[in-house]
């Protein structure tokens, strides 16, 4: 029987109405969980083993442990078991085969870090692991060398090794943070320190104004903009360049007006500011090797504050094009510029992740600024700081964890670090005058 | 149709009859086609029960109905079988409210456990005695009560509507399908046991991932077998994801309707939504 083509297509639709059921089955039954409880991670470190006599080792193993315990904390990810509740008999070791994990699995440790020490002539040889409670595998395992005074510095190296193994994110133990301080009134100066506030250096002694800096993407170099007089008389804004490794300092542009804001691209080989030597302020680039600039924007409005994208592909800015100055974005040649805010009356100074999922601005609201950040869309704003003064100047850490700013809420303009989700607080700064416009360098490479 | 050749004035009448032919043959394969997708769909349902799992969130089912007649048996006889007891009981104490109902319940324990108690402490007998009496008591006043109940449902017999439609029904919860509605509460059973245990560290939470995994427990509610429909790309979460699922264990016993599709096609979990 030959088949009239007619019945082909009511023929298919049979056919597809046998197996749709079919499908339907294989679709199931479906939940959502919903969201995670969020769980601080439990460490437990316990006492590192001496394989020379404690005598040789100048103190060295409690010097790591502490600064490894401090570090560890100042994340605000992690919680180290107390000591009282081990039950490891004394005498394990530091590999698998010298002690159960199931010593440490069973106290709800999540990690366990080991490690042992001893002196090689007259250096400090650390060996430490890192393992999982859980799947019982070695998240680290590593020896340190260091010279016999350089305990505090293994410390920062293996935290910071322990950060990245458990985190998969940069340690930013040996991070510093530039700022602007007014120790002496009236002077601006560039200074910097480390992550945590402690270590403060003064970089410049121009006796001026000197503002904004900016570190290099690979952390030797700081770029900030000094107040001059020229011989005519005139005021201007410099940059220049400080270079850590020769201690000079370079002039990158002396254009007329205004030369600062600036912000190294995540190459390095530009510098992207705010220059005015064409009348209204505007957003350059400035080539670090010729000094050679590029105009990016071009609005009636005054166009400040660019940060850029972790890709080095686009580039946020602060413009006042539509009356009130609001946070833009655009490419990195001046195409395809788009508003991000449109909430409160002023908002400024964003500062872009380097996870590349947020942007931080601070914005004008309720006679102050305050923090906030969203994501790099303009969507989702979640403000971070309320009623503690003005907080200003944010800028992300190298690890997206942290946001360093300045604020006055203790009276004075102090540096202050908080962690992306507003929850934890710390002042960085004490009896430096005024310090505004952090800026935190990458970890060194 | 298989006649010889026709003159051609018939030829239209035979262009009739070709078209005639065309509508049998499809009316025949229709026919067939129809039963054959009847039998087919009747021999499934036989050979594969269908028990597949559909994704469906509780319902609440609200039936408008007319309220129903308030009996006389309602209205009369529950306020009396209340006040019996009260009648009847000497001390108020909680324990015996409880007891009479046990006793009709069951007639030889009641009879039995008095004997059996006196025995064993003798030197107890006194109070024993006197426990004994005051559940002869209450034993006396129960059957007394179900003399009652037994009158009082005699009379409803006769004359059992005392007001209609006065009276307002406890509302129900329920599904459309009965085997419906026990398998989304079992989900929602399955969604808040490993909610329970789904946590991630500070790190992870900041960043907005996602995984899908497709779970089959098995009828004492251990995990089957898992597989990622959809990782998010970053083992940590996905570790965290796995040990979620290990660490819910052992899961709600799934009841015997959803057992079968639990451990065949599996439930498919979403981390986070």
């Amino acid at each position: 029987m030959r088949l009239p083509k007619s019945l082909f297509l009511p023929l298919l639709a049979l056919g597809a109405l046998i197996t749709a059921p079919a499908q339907a089955a294989n679709e199931g039954a479906s939940i959502a969980v919903g969201q995670a409880k969020i769980r601080k991670t439990v460490l437990a470190l316990p006492s590192m083993i001496a394989r020379t006599p404690i005598a040789g080792l100048q103190g060295a193993p409690q010097t790591i442990v502490d600064t490894v315990k401090n570090h560890l904390l100042f994340m605000d990810l992690f919680l180290f078991l107390d000591s009282k509740a081990f039950i490891e008999p004394a005498g394990a070791g530091i590999t698998l085969d010298k002690f159960r994990l199931s010593d440490w699995a069973s106290i709800k440790s999540d990690f366990v870090i080991k490690t042992a020490i001893e002196r090689q002539g007259n250096s400090l040889v650390m060996e430490a692991y890192v393992y999982d409670t859980g799947t019982g595998k070695t998240a680290l395992a590593k020896r340190y060398t260091a010279e016999a005074n350089g305990a505090r510095n293994l410390a920062k190296t293996f935290a910071n090794d322990i950060v990245t193994a458990l985190t998969g994110l940069p340690g930013i133990f040996q991070t510093k943070i530039a700022m602007v301080c007014e120790k002496v009134r009236g002077k601006k100066e560039i200074f910097v320190m480390d992550f945590d506030g402690t270590n403060v250096q003064q970089i410049t002694n121009h006796r001026s104004l000197a503002i904004s800096p900016a570190w290099s993407p690979d952390g030797t170099k700081i770029a900030y903009s000094l107040f001059t007089k020229r011989r005519d008389n005139t005021r201007n804004i410099d940059l220049y360049e400080y270079d850590f490794r020769t201690k000079n300092v370079r002039l990158l542009s002396n254009r007329r007006g205004i030369n600062s804001g600036a912000a190294y691209s995540p190459d390095g080989k530009k510098i992207a500011l705010t220059m005015s030597f064409l009348g209204n302020p505007e957003v350059f680039a400035l080539d670090t090797g010729t000094s050679e600039v590029s105009r990016l924007t071009s609005s009636p409005g005054v166009d400040v504050d660019p940060t850029w994208s972790p890709d080095g592909r686009q580039m946020a800015f602060v413009s006042s094009r539509a009356g009130q100055p609001m946070v833009y974005k655009m490419g990195i040649d001046g195409t395809s510029i788009t508003r991000l805010t449109y909430a409160g009356r002023y908002n400024a100074t964003p500062t872009w992740s380097p996870r590349n999922n947020k942007i931080g601005f601070a914005g004008w609201i309720d006679g102050r600024f305050d923090l906030f950040i969203m994501n790099p869309d303009g969507s989702n704003i979640e403000r971070l700081s309320k009623n503690q003064g003005n907080n200003e100047d944010p800028n992300f850490s190298p690890d997206g964890n942290f946001i360093v700013f300045s604020s006055s809420r203790v009276g004075g303009k102090n540096i202050y670090v908080t962690n992306v989700d507003g929850t934890f607080t710390r002042r960085l700064t004490f009896g430096l005058g005024n310090c505004v416009a952090p800026r935190w360098s990458n970890p060194p490479r | 149709m298989t006649r010889d050749s026709a003159p051609p004035a018939l030829t239209a009448d035979q262009l009739v009859r070709g078209e005639d032919r065309d509508l049998a043959l499809g009316a025949k394969l229709s026919l067939i086609l129809h039963l054959a997708l009847v039998i087919f769909m009747i021999a499934k349902g036989i050979i594969l029960p269908s028990d597949e799992p559909l994704a469906l969130p509780p319902v609440l089912r609200v039936d408008v109905v007319g309220l129903p007649d308030l009996l006389k048996q309602e209205k009369t006889a529950l306020p009396k079988t209340v006040a019996a007891p009260k009648a009847a009981e000497l001390p108020p104490e909680p324990k015996s409210k409880e007891e009479p109902a046990k006793n009709v319940a069951t007639k030889d324990e009641m009879v039995l456990k008095p004997k059996s108690q006196t025995k064993d402490a003798q030197e107890t007998k006194a109070s024993e005695a006197k426990q004994e009496k005051d559940r002869k008591k209450k034993i006396s006043s129960a059957l007394d009560r179900i003399k009652a109940l037994n009158r009082i449902e005699n009379d409803v017999a006769d004359d059992g509507i005392v007001i209609k439609g006065n009276r307002v029904s406890p509302g129900t919860s329920t599904a459309d399908d009965a085997r419906e509605a026990g398998e989304s509460s079992y989900l929602d059973l399955l969604r808040d046991h490993l909610a329970d245990n789904w946590a991630l560290p500070v790190w992870l939470s900041r960043q907005q991932l996602s995984a899908q995994v497709r779970l089959y427990i098995d009828g004492r509610g251990k995990i089957s077998s898992f597989r990622f429909v959809k990782a998010s790309g970053n083992t940590q979460f996905d570790d965290q994801v796995q040990r979620t699922l290990k660490s819910s264990e052992p899961y709600p016993v799934p009841p015997g309707h959803v057992a079968a599709s639990l451990l065949r096609n599996g439930v498919l979990v979403r981390f986070p939504l």
